[in-house]
């Protein structure tokens, strides 16, 4: 499998996790850059779109759901790019402020690789 | 809202603890296993997540020393000779009690509505004890991991705002 993925997460530990769970699920990108907030995922994304973006909800600063709505408001560039939500967030109204933010679905925690599997490989 | 729900209960809060460490961490936990590891005789890690809502309190993780190192070193993939700083103990244990808070959230939702968490703290030390404040009530329980480690979850709260 091809593609290029952003990872955004205030975390640097879950950004580790996610790494190891997508290598595990047997999925593999050409390129993988990280981001530690909405801020600098959105500029990230401003300077260069990837096919594949996993977004944390709730970071300091701009939230997960914020910065969607920016991308797919203010980057044409990004109108391909899938965004997927990486999140403890469950609720009904969760799921339907991510996806009129303009995300493409949400991924709870805890995880596991065949989730994500499920999730991304029909998306690439 | 109720001021007498009990929604928080040992059956959730271990299946939340269940569901974090066998699909993220790959270790094994048993409810039932008996416990010879005593957490509070020896330096032990606490992980605290704080919740606001209908209900506000605190999740709080506790194991000992070399259980966290085991949790930190599976979560986060390291090799076996890998060295495991402080800080990575700190960050694992407090993305697992975050989790484990996600896990009783999804479970209490209907109950309890949406809960807002904050970041994680994570401490340790000897002989450390978890003391209630006035008009807080507290749900514990423990449960073996990986047939070696005992891990205590707490939830404390005040019943209704």
């Amino acid at each position: 499998m091809a593609g290029s993925l952003l990872i955004i997460d205030d975390s640097s530990t879950m950004r580790r996790i996610i790494k190891r769970t997508i290598r595990m699920s047997g999925i593999q990108f050409d390129e993988t850059f990280e981001a530690e907030s909405g801020e600098e995922g959105f500029a990230k994304l401003s300077e260069r779109a990837v096919d594949v973006v996993l977004c944390d909800v709730n970071m300091q600063g701009m939230r997960g759901t914020e910065m969607v709505k920016k991308v797919r408001d203010e980057l044409p560039s990004c109108a391909k790019t899938k965004i997927i939500m990486v999140t403890t967030e469950s609720s009904a109204a969760f799921v339907a402020e991510a996806l009129s933010s303009g995300a493409d679905g949400y991924i709870g925690k805890p995880f596991t690789p065949e989730k994500f599997q499920e999730k991304l490989t029909p998306l690439l | 809202m109720s001021t007498t729900l009990n929604v928080f209960t040992a059956d959730v809060l271990r299946e939340a603890v269940n569901q974090v460490f066998t699909s993220m961490i790959f270790m094994s936990v048993d409810p039932t296993a008996p416990i010879n590891e005593p957490v509070t005789q020896q330096t032990s890690v606490m992980a605290s997540v704080s919740f606001m809502g209908n209900f506000e309190g605190s999740l709080t993780l506790r194991c000992s020393m070399a259980c966290a190192k085991a949790v930190t070193a599976n979560l986060l993939g390291f090799e076996e000779d890998e060295p495991i700083e402080q800080s990575d103990i700190a960050d694992a244990m407090g993305e697992v009690s975050n989790m484990v808070l996600g896990s009783v959230k999804s479970a209490t939702y209907d109950k309890v509505g949406e809960l807002i968490a904050s970041a994680p703290t994570v401490f340790s030390g000897d002989h450390m004890e978890h003391h209630l404040r006035a008009g807080e009530v507290r749900l514990s329980t423990t449960v073996g991991v990986d047939d070696t480690y005992c891990m205590e979850v707490h939830v404390v709260y005040i019943d209704g705002k």
